[in-house]
């Protein structure tokens, strides 16, 4: 499992809500205390991983420590730092791994006080370019084998990390978006065809009425966002293409713009329509988003699908109650333009170095092999996007087949952020707000377009 | 030794010694001075460390948070009064504070009245104690994990599922035909619905201090008063209420300044969102979710400024107590 995305908020409220699925206690903010796991890899990976630390070494004990500042908790930040202990007991360099729900402001607050980790797992993509810009990110070209990262990165992921033509950040975990569930026992729609089929069979079920769709996007002060990045966001990429995605990305296209409107309006004529939605719009307010698919499971089905990331089809076998692995599908986004179709969305954490010492270059360098990466998939907790990785060490079969299509060397050219994790943060979090303030009532379209486009032009 | 701990040991070894050994040298200076009858210098003496710490935990943060205050969202262009201007002007501001000034009239009313019958009524009972005991359970509870409860007691399904939330269940089965109602996302009553939580929270300290101050009317005029033909109420209203009014200002002020800085419990169950947000809680969005220091810093000041009078007041209510 994994974090979630843009906004300190919604990294405090997701992560709270994910450790809590994983059924790990959390701190309720600030640092939490990492846990000591019994996450166990195949004998060869660690070996193969201790290797790959020695490596980086030239067989020499380092010593030390490096301070690593994450997000993630519980089961996940188990697996983790399980994973970089082949790397502490190779080179003797003793990993300080802290976690925080707040790490934007922590981050800023510890380079203020001249006080930087030495490593950040980050899942802020932004705020890393403003502090390469800054100069507070040590480039990691020399640190970290370039032409390997180069080779089995996606391109996409890799430019977010570079300013200035210099690398400063990779991603080393991603969430893949652009998925809508199912439960192929009750559902009897298109799983492949357009957005218009879909939206035409939509209609049927509520003529008979029947809700076709099902949302849920309580998730605390972080409400939202499972209506901006599995929906709006979906629409406008699969309508508009990565380019436009970009520019409204930086401000340079509006929120009061056709296209945005667009992507609102398409979102709003279905999930604005208690017809269309399971309990309409106090239930998508009142439902958290743990709990928003359940309805796909219930006799009779409330809702026969449901937009979320890669991880609900582990989620809901593992903790909804009856629900077994055969109960979950799931079909990508549908197409609305053709030639946008195969975009692939994700989100995910980089790790950046920001000081520069030999514990820390080490680390950095030992968690972009494939034989670190190797052993983050095995665990079962992460999706990585590093093609060097086999498909085939993930423990489920779903998780196989999303990681062979992520990695797939056809789809690493085709893979693109998430819109909302680039905004500017305020820019995120009022999203999130206004879209919930929509659903409510979406007369008010206007109104808060012109909101976002004011809050957008003050975060420039 | 991790870092951490080295820095623990020492700010506990340290920060005692230093404090003791800058004591003892002082005390040396003082001694020699002291001859001239200079009473009040070992007074500042000692207090001085006091004075630095509040220095620079209290007044130097709010010195910076004023002069942020009069700065850009990422403090580095000057714009004179233009975010305390926005408080005041911008709609949603506005209605951030219009939120506000329900919550510091409904809830001290809430809590006092609701405190003021619990402690009247229970003085009448044999069981008191315990009456008092269940009441005052909620002050136990932080605001944090009665917001949860309560929200799973507002818990809202969409009408014709299965009601997991206690009211509306409760309501369901109790009214034939009854819709259940989304309590925390409605407009038209969320915001009694939050309030009411902090009642629920609040009432029982209400109680205890209530309660205590009436222990402290004299038997005797209540006796005399009953005795010369006053009834029930004309007791209450000429002998116990106005021996309760220093008690109830402090209850009173008490509450508003909760009402005032409220910030938990709308945090917790809505997240501002819905109409719902305070100063408090804008306060924390304007720094932490939308990066506007600036704008943070001004909310910060009006909440102080609009706390401090209330302050002033409750000091007042307890001087006057302690002088009668």
């Amino acid at each position: 499992m994994k974090r979630k995305r843009g906004g300190v908020l919604a990294v405090v409220a997701a992560a709270a809500a994910l450790a809590t699925y994983v059924g790990i206690q959390t701190g309720t903010g600030g640092a939490a205390p990492t846990r000591a796991g019994d996450v166990t890899f195949p004998p060869a990976s660690v070996a193969a991983a201790t290797k790959a630390a020695l490596r980086i070494t030239h067989g020499k004990k380092l010593g030390g420590s490096a301070d690593f500042l994450g997000v993630v908790t519980g089961g996940p930040a188990d697996a983790l730092t399980a994973a970089l202990k082949p790397f502490e007991d190779a080179t003797g360099v003793k990993v300080d791994y802290e976690a925080t729900f707040s790490q934007q402001s922590i981050l800023q607050t510890r380079i203020q006080a001249g006080n930087p980790p030495d490593v950040v797992f980050s899942s802020y993509p932004v705020q890393l370019q403003q502090l390469a810009r800054q100069g507070k990110l040590v480039p990691l070209n020399g640190v970290v084998d370039m032409t390997a990262v180069a080779k089995q990165y996606p391109k996409a992921l890799l430019d977010l990390g570079t300013v200035n033509g210099k690398l400063y950040a990779y991603f080393s975990i991603v969430n893949y978006h652009g998925l809508i569930w199912f439960n192929p026992n009750k559902y009897t729609g298109p799983r492949k065809g357009t957005w218009a089929q879909l939206t035409s069979w939509s209609q049927g079920m509520a003529a008979q009425g029947r809700t076709p769709w099902c949302l849920g996007i309580e998730s605390g002060a972080a409400t939202g966002w499972p209506a901006a990045n599995e929906l709006v966001d979906a629409l406008f990429v699969r309508k508009y293409g990565a380019a436009l995605a970009t520019q409204w990305e930086q401000g340079k296209l509006k929120w009061t713009s056709p296209q945005v409107r667009w992507a609102w309006q398409t979102f709003g004529s279905i999930f604005t329509n208690p017809k269309m939605v399971a309990g309409g719009a106090a239930a998508i307010a009142s439902t958290n988003f743990l709990a928003a698919g359940n309805g796909l499971f219930s006799s009779p089905a409330t809702c026969f699908l449901l937009a979320q990331e890669q991880w609900y089809g582990e989620f809901a076998p593992a903790l909804v109650q009856g629900v077994k692995p055969t109960d979950v599908a799931y079909f990508r986004f549908p197409s609305i333009t053709p030639k946008y179709k195969d975009l692939q969305m994700v989100d995910g954490n980089q790790i950046a170095l920001l000081r520069n010492r030999a514990q820390g270059k080490a680390l950095v360098a030992y968690m972009a092999t494939p034989e670190f990466e190797t052993l983050l998939a095995e665990s079962g907790q992460f999706l990585v996007p590093n093609s060097s990785v086999s498909h085939n060490v993930y423990p489920t079969p779903l998780a196989r087949n999303i990681a062979k299509v992520l990695v797939s060397p056809r789809a690493q050219k085709v893979t693109i952020m998430v819109p909302s994790v680039l905004f500017p943060v305020p820019v995120t979090n009022q999203f999130f707000k206004d879209l919930t303030a929509y659903i409510q009532n979406p007369n008010q379209l206007d109104s808060l377009l012109r909101d976002m486009d004011s809050v957008a032009a003050a975060s420039r | 030794m991790s870092p951490q701990l080295l820095d623990l040991v020492l700010g506990v070894t340290l920060i005692p010694l230093g404090l003791l050994a800058y004591l003892v040298a002082t005390e040396r200076v003082v001694g020699v001075i002291e001859r001239d009858r200079h009473s009040w210098l070992r007074a500042w003496v000692w207090l001085t460390p006091s004075f630095v710490l509040i220095a620079g935990v209290l007044i130097y943060p709010l010195l910076k948070t004023l002069y942020l205050s009069f700065f850009d969202a990422s403090s580095t262009g000057y714009v004179g009064l233009r975010n305390y201007k926005a408080i005041f002007s911008d709609p949603t501001l506005i209605s951030v504070l219009k939120v506000n000034l329900l919550w510091i009239v409904l809830f001290p009313l809430g809590a006092v009245a609701l405190g003021l019958a619990t402690a009247l009524l229970f003085d009448r009972v044999r069981y008191e104690k315990v009456a008092k005991a269940i009441i005052a359970m909620p002050i136990a509870v932080s605001f944090v994990a009665g917001s949860v409860m309560w929200r799973l007691i507002y818990t809202y399904n969409a009408p014709g599922t299965e009601q997991i939330g206690t009211l509306n269940a409760f309501l369901k089965a109790l009214i034939p035909g009854f819709v259940p109602k989304a309590w925390l996302i409605d407009s038209r009553y969320n915001n009694y619905a939050l309030i009411l939580v902090g009642i629920w929270m609040g009432t029982g300290l209400a109680t205890l201090i209530l309660s205590a101050a009436l222990k402290g009317v004299p038997r005797e005029l209540i006796e005399a008063a009953r005795i010369d033909g006053a009834n029930e109420w004309h007791v209450f209203r000429i002998v116990i209420f106005p021996e309760l009014v220093p008690a109830l200002a402090v209850v009173t002020t008490v509450s508003v300044i909760a009402a005032i800085k409220v910030f938990d419990i709308v945090y917790v169950m809505t997240g501002g969102n819905y109409k719902t947000d305070v100063i408090a809680t804008k306060m924390y969005s304007e720094q932490f979710a939308f990066q506007n220091t600036g704008l943070a810093c001004a909310i910060a000041i009006v909440l102080l400024l609009a706390v401090t009078p209330v302050l002033v007041a409750n000091r007042g209510v307890l001087r006057r107590e302690e002088h009668a």
